[in-house]
């Protein structure tokens, strides 16, 4: 059985004034239905590139290329824009992470909302006003009937961004990608648009992509974990596996400085990666964590680092074996 | 919304009186309209006798206030050039001068708005480049050198168009390209910078992500949003190719209201002058307070509160 | 525990260095294309105006009935002893345009400063105060809006006399609203700063801040401002004496040489040809630079 969508090999680059950034270099992932894929990374690690790249809603300098891109069955890499403009918004759904500035000021929310079904199925004004009505009330706002005729600036941000989610809905669409969709909001509203995204999913049978920094997020969302660092993927596994063996330095790193309840002692440092994320222009040489990496050797600087495979959907980026990365975790959380 | 609009008015209102006011002072200190009515070589006595016959020996406050009470009847006193009641002798040239401005007006929207949002949508081509051209040497250009340019070549070389008057609506070809021309640098620019940020701005890749086609992204989604201060803009210079068209006028002798402006300030037709800046002002205060409430209504932040 | 700092190895991308801002202020000005045509071409017409009485070939003023309506140069009858021609007057019109330049430059930078002083100050009070002298400021700025500047320059000129200073100056008092329009938002920035707010944060001292920080960001508007008033005096002006209402004849004003070539444009097109490419070169040049220093110093202009 294939995966809903199957990226393989996917490539960005957006040409600087100093330069070729190359921000996304070979990355693989795949979501099913049903499941929810987590990219993690820090900002600017290219994983909202990457979704962006396969909506096709890259900024006009951005050039992307994939080997493979399969989605429902369909080889979609070499797919024209046209076509592409037809599978967005009716198979393929996307919530931004900014809700305050993803709705247009001068239409009612009913508009919006109408106007993502009126574009892709042919039904009439009052069927999309009942489905607008229909997800809002779906997704937790009251008095839907009302609501189509607001407009976007007399909605809070948790509210609009329970819109932003209701239209991504509004055909029924396989897969929803969402990038970052609780950053912008209170953290009480966090947890209200996460379960509500959690039940939609289970209810609509969707594949769910969530772009996240924060593992908080991912170890209550996510069935499985691509962790990128600097374009690449560096891990990839089940989120449970993730969270108990993470295998690459970076993963463990993160997972490091996060406080975990009824372990971490009050009063005791939290741990940091130090160093920066390098600026991927030029050519690479050796692995890309080598300067912030605890248990960086010789080899790191000029070997290529490839995927280490473990099984199936669980690999990882580093030249240390899995065992000695099991060790150097125990070793960190002994102390 | 009907509170806004009414306090809108009185301040434009207002507005209009102290321009009135402000002008009124400026034109009857600047020189004596007594010597300018009675003539260059005119004696002390003439001088005297037309002071008195027109009521311009009393204080300045009392002229102005006797001349606003009639205003606001609608009777602005009798041209002592023309001996005909002021009111009719604009009556009789701002047809011409509303034809002239809505051409030039007309013709500068149909140029500048499509130029800024092509240029917008293709910026660093050609024709985003020939936009800013247009636009750099429309600002720098004097409006009576183009007019007369204009006539030289069409006028005169090519023989296409008539080089004066307004008898038909081939004479209102020219000015109204002069004239419009004028205008359009300012609009196309707005146009485009404004097209520019909004088609950057996060509402346009939501419409694009639910799969709209580039036509409705770019006319429902960014043009509503970019026009906003357009409008606004559009209206002031609307205002403005209504009643600053002297120069215009004058080149091609077309009789409209900038002309009558012209030749009355060189006869000294004060009657005339302190209506024509009355007329203008109002025009202004229009187009501002119309742009206002336009803008009021087209964007939705500013109308529902 | 601390994590032991690991020893510094090469970075595996290219290292990139980026200048100083300085330097790339000096970079951009180099390369931008509009900066160096108009400040060269507003050199040129500077160097002009400034050696008129050295480089013009005769004397401006000096008539020669003998000689006139002679073509420029690129006419078949056209002589070097008047490369440009000469007037209905016989007066040679290179000698005319150079005076001219003065003219124009002197106008347009003296009626810029003067309503550059009544600009910013009307500004700055109803930027620093806000409040009251805020809604006076906006009164005042409103009710110049609404005067339609060209008829009363034109009505005061008729009526106290054409002359360069009566020009500058009622120019002067009447085109400052962009000057106070501007100096009002640049001045309540200034109140509500953010870097402001940082750098007292950092133990900066109040004028530092002003200097250092604010300073810059004000001038930048500033400059803009003034060369497009500057452009705004001079072809007021050029319209003025176009009508008959400016400057006054016998002095070469270039908007009164197209009046007076009016007559006799359709005979000897290059009469009014000549006077108003002036006008246009010198107020395209200015546009320039300015669009030019806009350009370089805007602090988004740095990426």
């Amino acid at each position: 059985m294939s995966a809903l969508l199957e990226v393989k090999d996917l490539y960005v680059d957006i040409p600087l004034a100093a330069g070729v950034l190359h921000a996304v270099r070979g990355v693989d992932f795949s979501v099913d239905r049903g499941q929810t894929l987590s990219l993690v990374g820090e900002s600017g690690c290219g994983k909202s590139l990457s979704v962006l790249a396969v909506m096709n809603l890259l900024p006009k300098k951005a050039k992307w290329y994939a080997d493979t891109i399969t989605f429902d069955g369909q080889e979609m890499d070499k797919v024209r824009e046209r076509q592409m403009a037809n599978i967005r918004g009716s198979k393929m759904a996307m919530i931004f992470q900014e809700p305050m500035t993803a709705l247009n000021p001068c239409y009612t929310i009913g508009n919006q909302l109408e106007e993502a079904l009126l574009r892709h199925k042919p039904v009439s004004r009052n069927e999309a006003r009942d489905r607008a009505v229909f997800l809002l009330e779906k997704v937790g706002i009251t008095a839907a009937g009302s609501r189509l005729k607001q407009y976007p600036h007399q909605l809070s941000g948790g509210l609009r961004q329970r819109v932003m989610i209701a239209m991504g809905l509004m055909c029924d669409p396989p897969l929803i990608i969402a990038d970052e969709p609780t950053t912008a909001l209170d953290v009480t509203i966090q947890a209200q648009i996460l379960a509500l995204l959690a039940s939609l999913q289970k209810e609509f049978d969707m594949g769910m992509i969530l772009i996240t920094h924060d593992l908080g997020v991912v170890a209550r969302m996510a069935d499985y974990v691509a962790v990128m660092y600097c374009g690449q993927v560096v891990e990839t596994g089940r989120a449970t596996e993730l969270f108990e063996n993470p295998l690459h330095p970076y993963t463990q790193g993160l997972l490091r400085c996060i406080p975990v309840p009824g372990q971490t002692k009050p009063g005791e440092h939290l741990g940091s990666i130090p160093g920066i994320v390098p600026t991927p222009i030029g050519k690479q040489k050796g692995c890309v964590f080598q300067n912030r990496c605890t248990y960086v050797f010789n080899d790191c600087t000029s070997a290529k680092v490839d995927l280490t495979r473990i099984s199936a959907g669980r690999e990882y980026r580093c030249l240390l074996s899995p065992e000695v990365c099991r060790q150097n975790m125990n070793e960190s959380q002994a102390t | 919304m009907l509170v806004y609009t009414g306090k809108r008015i009185l301040l434009a209102l207002l507005v209009a009186v102290t321009v009135s006011f402000i002008s009124f002072m400026i034109l009857n200190l600047s020189g004596d309209p007594a010597i300018a009515l009675a003539g260059a070589d005119a004696t002390p006595e003439e001088i005297k006798f037309v002071r008195e016959q027109y009521g311009l020996d009393r204080p300045l406050l009392i002229q102005y206030i006797e001349w606003a009470g009639r205003a606001i009847q609608g009777n602005f006193g009798d041209s002592p050039y023309f001996n005909q009641p002021v009111k009719d002798i604009i009556g009789d040239r701002i047809g011409v001068t509303l034809i002239l401005g809505s051409c030039a007006f007309l013709f500068a929207v149909c140029l500048a708005i499509p130029l800024g949002v092509i240029a917008a949508i293709r910026p660093n081509t050609w024709i985003d480049r020939t936009a800013l051209t247009i636009s750099v040497f429309g600002q720098a250009m004097p409006n009576f050198f183009f007019g007369l340019i204009l006539i030289i070549v069409f006028g005169v070389m090519l023989r296409w168009l008539p080089i004066s008057g307004s008898g038909s609506w081939r004479h209102f070809i020219m000015p109204a390209i002069a004239l419009g021309y004028y205008g359009s640098p300012a609009l196309m620019r707005l146009t485009r910078t404004g097209m520019m940020e909004v088609l950057a701005s996060d509402y346009i890749r939501t419409a694009r992500s639910k799969g709209l086609r580039p036509g409705p992204v770019l006319f429902k989604h960014a043009l509503r949003n970019a026009i906003i201060p357009v409008v606004s803009l559009a209206f002031v210079l609307f205002g403005y190719m209504l009643g600053g068209a002297f120069v215009i006028e004058y080149v091609f002798a077309v009789n409209g209201v900038g002309f009558l402006a012209v030749r009355s300030i060189e006869r000294a037709d004060l009657p005339v002058v302190q209506a024509i800046i009355l007329l203008l002002s109002v025009i202004y205060v229009t187009m501002t307070l119309l742009s206002d409430i336009l803008n009021a209504y087209l964007d939705p932040r500013i109308r529902v509160k | 525990m601390n994590y032991m700092m690991n020893t510094e190895i090469s970075v595996p991308f290219r290292e990139i260095s980026f200048p100083t801002p300085r330097q790339m202020t000096f970079r951009q000005a180099r390369r931008h294309k509009g900066f160096l045509l108009g400040g060269g071409v507003l050199l040129l017409i500077i160097i002009m105006a400034l050696l008129a009485p050295l480089l013009a070939p005769h004397d401006p003023y000096h008539q020669d009935l003998s000689n006139r309506l002679t073509p420029p140069i690129w006419h078949e009858k056209g002589t070097w002893d008047h490369p440009l021609g000469t007037d209905n007057l016989g007066r040679d019109y290179l000698s005319r345009l150079m005076y001219g330049a003065r003219i124009s430059l002197i106008i347009g930078v003296a009626a810029m400063l003067i309503s550059g002083v009544i600009g910013t100050t009307l500004g700055v009070l109803a930027g620093f105060f806000g409040g009251r002298v805020d809604l006076v400021v906006n009164a005042l700025i409103t009710t110049r809006l609404a005067l339609p500047i060209m008829l009363v320059a034109l009505a005061v000129v008729a009526l106290v006399g054409g002359s360069l200073q009566i020009v500058v100056l009622v120019l002067g008092l009447m085109i400052w609203n962009r000057f106070a329009l501007v100096m009002r938002a640049s001045t309540q920035q200034l109140r509500s700063m953010d870097y402001v707010s940082a750098a007292k944060a950092a133990g900066c001292s109040t004028p530092r801040i002003i200097l250092a920080e604010v300073m810059p960001n004000i001038m930048n508007n500033l400059i803009v401002v003034a060369t497009l008033e500057i452009t705004r005096a001079i072809l007021i002006e050029a319209s003025l004496s176009f009508l008959g209402m400016g400057v006054q004849p016998p002095l070469p004003s270039w908007g009164l040489m197209v009046a007076e070539a009016k007559g006799f444009m359709l005979f000897s097109p290059w009469m009014i040809a000549i006077p108003g490419a002036a006008i246009f070169i010198l107020v395209l040049s200015i546009n320039l630079l300015g669009d030019g220093i806009r350009d370089i110093t805007a602090p988004e202009g740095r990426s």
